[in-house]
């Protein structure tokens, strides 16, 4: 629809997953994606290049992404980016609270290498 | 003649007195072990033969006639051979001791007697009960001593038998029918103590704590385990004491609660609760089973309780659930990358590789595909079975869904070419679904349909509508399902078989789940097969739920489970006392289609609270609520204010045998309904039991082909507005016709023609909306009382225009002006 760039970071502590998640999301030619391997590289990323969504994983040692996510919230540099989690805890008690801890949408994992990227601009504001 | 009667009564007597002392000591000799008990039953009877032949008076020199016989018979026939032997030789002795000339007949006599015992013991012992055993006893003794007469030469016999036989036989009959009767009775009464015995054994050994207690919590049985459980020594010491001396008020009331529970349904009743003896933090639990006790004509007059400790078996639950979510979050997270690695370089993106590479890495890719479905397949299945996939379950028109699946699924297996087509033979069919569970079951159906299916064949889609269900039908033209595997089918891990796993791929868990997830839905899953070619073979899978009428119907937020807001409305309401939330629902929208407004009680005090803050026309009522009895409604509803001759629904899983066991007319339920409800069932029992709503509200009729605008604005109109609709203008006609609406908001561009057609059939009090899509022209607009445009005007402006042509708005029939016209 835009030819305008989006940023998108990604956010997980397995490297082969921010690899392989990189690979699909570039599949949109209009996605420009950067890699955070923590909660803690994510929060200043997020401050220095302000991406327009941020997928965040779940399960992270030291700061998880829940406490991530509050942590964007409370800076209002990073409050408004909405972050849709990316998560292999999918069962639908784990999903609801996600959404009310604020995150716009829940990605399963394994997900869909070809189908991530348009599953990601579906939770872009337009 | 009248000496030997007399002779042989002091007999009858001596003979009774000793079978009543036997028994009197029978208590003492019956822990015995069995063989000294019956060398001292025969000594018994033996002595007892002498005292009798000792006693006798003579009649004719050197022979004696008593009544041994009777009692060495018994010895044999109660106390078995060793008994008749001991019996025998004493009896012998004694005769060869008095000797004359009749001791050798009388030893042959009381041998014969022995005899005559032993064989009765092994045979009519064994095939007859009670007085018919005891006549055959006293026959063969009397049958006995008679052939003793014979061993004597004939003109002798004849000569005794004519002075003494009558007498000599009819007490000899006599003596043994009494005999027999006293010692049956002994024996009776033993064999009764011995499977007392076995019982109280199996009670008192059982691990479990076992107990018996009347209705107001008296133990009347308790077994060594309930006394350690209650934390007391002895389990005779608790017979008769009250339970409440050994637990807490408040554990009490709970436990009441259950037993009456079980007692007024008449049946087991399982609950799981914390074990309320155990002080530290160990968080015991105990599986308790509250049985009714029913006296010898069937009356409750107790309650069985029997506990178990599922302490470890609830730990194991807990580490399972957390294993399994560990287990499928650790499997997921290398999977991610494979499979995102895979479906990567299969669709080119990471650039060209040489044919056979790209030949390997689709079959990796294929199966990491699989890998994930299995592990997705065994997560639901777990979590259905355990119950915690969470439904979201509301009303629905199923054709959507249905859609999207098919459109979904037409990409399946490219490589078989199989066509998917969609027939709806029940256009605007509603159910109360939960979508994306829905989408689960058919897209299961689809794709097994499509495995199955020849090469470049087609799979067939319906809804129809069966009987208030509405039924989904899948049907393909593949090969059946074996006979064998029908059983079977909806198991888990089944396929038809197992080498077709390879074959045609799947995990063969999705009809389990399909199974599952319909079955709360509280609908059914059936199929048709045929695997003979020649019949034309094929299998159909038939899902059907119960239809929800769309006729009036109303907005989601209603037929939620919280229903309490503080508007009233003009409708009238009805309390749906239903512990299990899906349940619920669907009775709320039945209720909704039948123009009433509900609330839900999930508890007793619930309903109570409920029945005391407002006026309901009807209550339907769940026997079972969260554990306690919905019956216990009753009690209240009696003495309250508010709502106490109101009609009572019971729909229950156990209405059947709740009916029986219950007098309905006195508490005033009207009609049983046995789950799962079928709509008609319980349209039927509103429509008999309840007035509809009198007091009409304003209608309004809406004249659209788009589902999706109808709900809109349904919702927002809100339930003081009753909504009829059309999707065609054959349908407006038809609505029109029949009744008389305040307004009519029309579509112009319909089906079967333009909405505008409808106006010269309409009566002049009749306000008309037009909320369209496509321009008016000047000349149609001022037909109408307002023109809205779709996309520049909202559904929110549309009902606020809609109320303000209701009787009672500014635009109301009494001011009717046009000038909204053009409104936007």
């Amino acid at each position: 629809m835009t030819a305008l760039a989006r940023k998108i970071l990604y956010v997980d502590d397995e490297a082969d997953i921010r690899e392989v998640a990189q690979m699909s999301l570039e599949i949109d030619p209009a996605f420009q994606v950067r890699q955070c391997a923590s909660g803690p590289e994510a929060l200043t990323a997020a401050v220095d290049w302000q991406p327009d969504l941020i997928l965040l994983d779940v399960m992270m040692p030291a700061m998880d992404g829940p406490e991530t996510l509050e942590r964007l919230r409370a800076n209002p540099v990073t409050a408004g980016i909405p972050v849709v989690f990316i998560t292999a805890r999918t069962q639908s008690n784990d999903v609801s609270r996600f959404l009310e801890l604020g995150a716009v949408g829940v990605i399963a994992k394994p997900f869909d290498p070809m189908s991530l990227a348009r599953d990601v601009a579906g939770y872009l504001p337009s | 003649m009248s000496l030997i009667w007399e002779a042989l009564f002091s007999n009858v007597a001596l003979v009774t007195i000793l079978i009543v002392a036997w028994d009197f000591v029978s208590d003492w000799t019956g822990r015995l072990p069995r063989a000294v008990l019956a060398l001292a039953f025969g000594a018994v009877m033996g002595l007892g033969a002498m005292a009798s032949m000792v006693l006798a008076q003579t009649i004719i020199p050197g022979f004696i006639f008593d009544l041994r016989a009777p009692l060495i018979a018994a010895a044999g026939f109660f106390g078995g051979p060793i008994a008749a032997i001991v019996a025998s030789l004493v009896a012998i002795a004694c005769r060869l001791y008095l000797g004359g000339q009749g001791a050798i007949v009388g030893v042959i006599g009381i041998l014969l007697l022995g005899a005559v015992g032993v064989i009765a013991y092994y045979t009519i012992r064994r095939r007859a009960q009670g007085l018919r055993m005891i006549l055959y006893f006293s026959l063969a003794v009397t049958l006995g001593v008679f052939i003793n007469f014979l061993v004597l030469p004939v003109d002798v016999w004849m000569a005794l038998l004519k002075r003494i036989g009558l007498p000599l036989f009819t007490l000899v009959f006599v003596s043994a029918m009494i005999i027999g009767f006293l010692l049956y009775r002994l024996m009776r009464r033993q064999e009764l103590t011995t499977a007392n015995f076995i019982y109280r054994s199996m009670v008192d050994e059982m691990p479990d704590p076992m107990s018996v207690k009347d209705p107001d919590g008296r133990i009347l049985v308790a077994n060594p385990a309930t006394a350690a459980l209650f934390r007391t020594d002895s389990a005779e010491g608790m017979i008769g004491r009250l339970d409440s001396e050994f637990l807490p008020p408040k554990a009490i009331e709970e436990i009441r609660q259950h037993e009456r529970a079980a007692m007024e349904a008449g049946e087991v009743r399982r609950f799981e609760n914390p074990n309320r003896f155990e002080d530290d933090d160990r968080g015991a639990w105990l599986s308790t089973m509250k049985a009714p006790l029913r006296d010898m004509s069937g009356r409750i007059i107790g309650v069985i309780t029997h506990n178990r400790d599922v302490t470890e078996i609830r730990r194991a639950n807990m580490m399972r659930d957390e294993f399994i979510s560990t287990v499928s979050h650790e499997l997921r997270t290398p999977l991610t990358s494979i499979r995102g690695s895979l479906g990567l370089i299969v669709s080119g993106v990471a650039g060209e590789l040489p044919p056979k590479a790209a030949n390997l890495v689709k079959i990796a890719h294929t199966n990491s595909e699989r890998l994930v479905a299995l592990i997705n397949d065994i997560l639901d299945i777990e979590k259905i079975e355990a119950g915690k996939m969470a439904f979201d379950i509301r009303k629905e028109p199923l054709r959507p869904i249905v859609e999207s699946v098919v459109t979904a699924s037409a990409a399946f297996m490219p490589e078989r070419n199989v066509a998917i087509v969609l027939h709806d033979d029940a256009p605007g069919a509603e159910v109360m679904v939960d979508p994306d569970r829905m989408h689960q079951v058919l897209s299961n159906l689809l794709s097994n349909a499509v495995k199955y299916s020849p090469q470049n064949d087609k799979v067939t889609v319906r809804i129809s509508r069966n009987d208030g269900y509405v039924r989904l039908s899948v049907s393909d033209r593949g090969a059946g399902i074996p006979e064998a595997f029908r059983k079977r089918i909806f198991g888990k891990f089944e396929q038809a078989d197992a080498s077709s796993t390879r074959q045609v791929g799947g995990t063969g868990l999705g009809l389990s789940i399909v199974k599952s997830i319909v079955d709360r839905l509280a609908g059914r899953v059936s199929f048709e097969t045929e695997t003979d070619e020649r019949a034309g073979s094929g299998t159909t899978f038939h899902v059907d739920l119960p239809e929800v009428s769309s006729a009036r119907a109303q907005q989601e937020d209603e037929v939620a489970g919280e229903d309490i807001e503080a508007g009233t409305g003009p409708r009238h309401r009805v309390l749906v006392c239903e512990d299990d939330g899906d349940v619920a629902r669907v009775i709320q929208s039945m209720l909704v289609t039948e123009g009433f407004t509900s609330d839900v009680a999930a508890t007793v005090a619930d309903a109570r609270k409920a029945l005391a803050e407002r006026d309901y026309v009807a209550l339907t009522l769940d026997i079972k609520l969260a554990g306690e009895s919905g019956l216990d409604i009753f009690e209240h509803l009696r003495a309250a204010k508010r709502n106490s001759n109101i009609p009572v629904i019971v729909v229950s899983v156990v209405a059947d045998e709740t009916r029986r066991s219950l007098n309905g007319a006195a508490v005033g339920i009207v009609d049983w309904i046995q789950k799962p409800v079928a709509p008609d069932r319980l349209r039927r029992a509103l429509s008999a039991h309840l007035r509809p709503d009198s007091n009409a509200a304003h209608r309004v009729l809406h004249v659209e082909d788009d589902s999706g605008v109808q709900e809109m604005l349904a919702g927002i109109l809100g339930e003081s507005v009753s909504v009829a609709y059309a999707q065609s203008l054959a349908e407006a006609r038809a609505a029109t016709a029949r009744e008389r609406f305040d307004v009519v908001i029309l579509d112009v561009a319909l089906p079967d023609g333009s909405g505008i057609e409808l106006l010269d059939g309409l009566p002049p009090e009749t306000a008309v909306i037009v909320f369209t899509a496509s321009d008016l022209d000047a000349d149609l607009a001022a037909k109408v009382d307002a023109v809205l445009t779709k996309t520049k005007t909202s559904e929110l402006d549309v009902a606020r225009m809609v109320r303000r042509f209701l009787p009672g708005g500014d635009l109301g029939r009494n001011n009717p002006t046009n000038q909204e016209k053009g409104a936007e």
